[in-house]
């Protein structure tokens, strides 16, 4: 087995162990801040879910869809971040008022 | 106020009631007279669709032990004060923390549990339950709902400003 393979599937279970986490989590914050951010989060852990699988197939792709592909999943990778970062923000925001 | 709660009449209630006593407002009186036992917040407002303020009602009428929620964690108060404007006189902690108690179920119904057990656990003294109360506010902010947050926190506010009230009289 290749070691590009062994990533992929190593990378791909650590995102449904995060997908199974935020799901769980969002079970217990039925609403507020953390709930409404949550749905958000999660839209995007079952799109990098599914980007994750689908990576050992992605080298069928031409070489410029195989661009844009990886640009979108890192266009969306920095849209994560900037929700956590705002999420976080906001909690310290409320925890200290 | 958590529209599926269901309220039927405490005893005092039913005395209120049948003994007609005197010193509940008519608004109130009304209130008390649609609970039924069956209905939910909900159904008691169709029911009274030309009453203006019949979760403000309900509110006051729980809070002073004449109507009690269909839920495992209600404290029944037993003092003899009518309506909340009236502060009694001696500022009794474990009242209060009852009021409080009820004031979560009254706001979050079934999703009060976590604020239940935090004020149970609270120290009897004014200072720590305003010190919860200011936590549960901002756990309920994060995690359930941050207009239900306010709606909460106003109502704990109202409650704790009789033991201000009662140390000022005494």
């Amino acid at each position: 087995m290749s070691t590009l393979i062994i990533i992929s599937i190593i990378s791909a279970l650590t995102m449904l162990y995060a997908l199974w986490s935020v799901i769980s989590l969002r079970k217990n914050v039925p609403g507020g801040l953390i709930g409404n951010k949550l749905n958000g989060l999660m839209a995007l852990v079952v799109l990098f879910s599914i980007s994750y699988i689908m990576v050992p197939f992605l080298g069928q792709l031409s070489q410029e869809t195989l661009t844009i592909t990886m640009n979108i999943i890192l266009l969306f990778g920095a849209v994560y971040v900037v929700a956590t970062i705002s999420l976080i923000k906001r909690i310290i925001q409320t925890l200290t008022d | 106020m958590n529209p599926s709660i269901v309220f039927s009449k405490t005893s005092r209630g039913q005395d209120v009631i049948t003994k007609r006593a005197r010193g509940l407002d008519h608004s109130l009186r009304l209130a008390l007279i649609l609970v039924d036992g069956h209905s939910s917040v909900n159904q008691l407002k169709l029911k009274a669709m030309t009453m203006s303020n019949l979760e403000k009602n309900l509110e006051v009428l729980a809070l002073n032990g004449l109507i009690q929620a269909k839920n495992d964690s209600w404290q029944t108060i037993k003092d003899n004060s009518h309506t909340s404007q009236i502060p009694s006189s001696t500022p009794d902690i474990s009242k209060i923390k009852a009021r409080l108690i009820d004031a979560a179920i009254l706001v979050l119904g079934d999703e009060a549990d976590r604020v239940i057990n935090l004020l149970r656990e609270t120290l009897d003294s004014p200072q720590a339950l305003r010190e919860t109360v200011s936590r549960c506010k901002k756990i309920i902010q994060l995690t359930v709902d941050e207009h239900r947050a306010t709606e909460l926190n106003e109502l704990c506010q109202n409650i704790l400003l009789k033991i201000d009230l009662s140390k000022q009289q005494l």
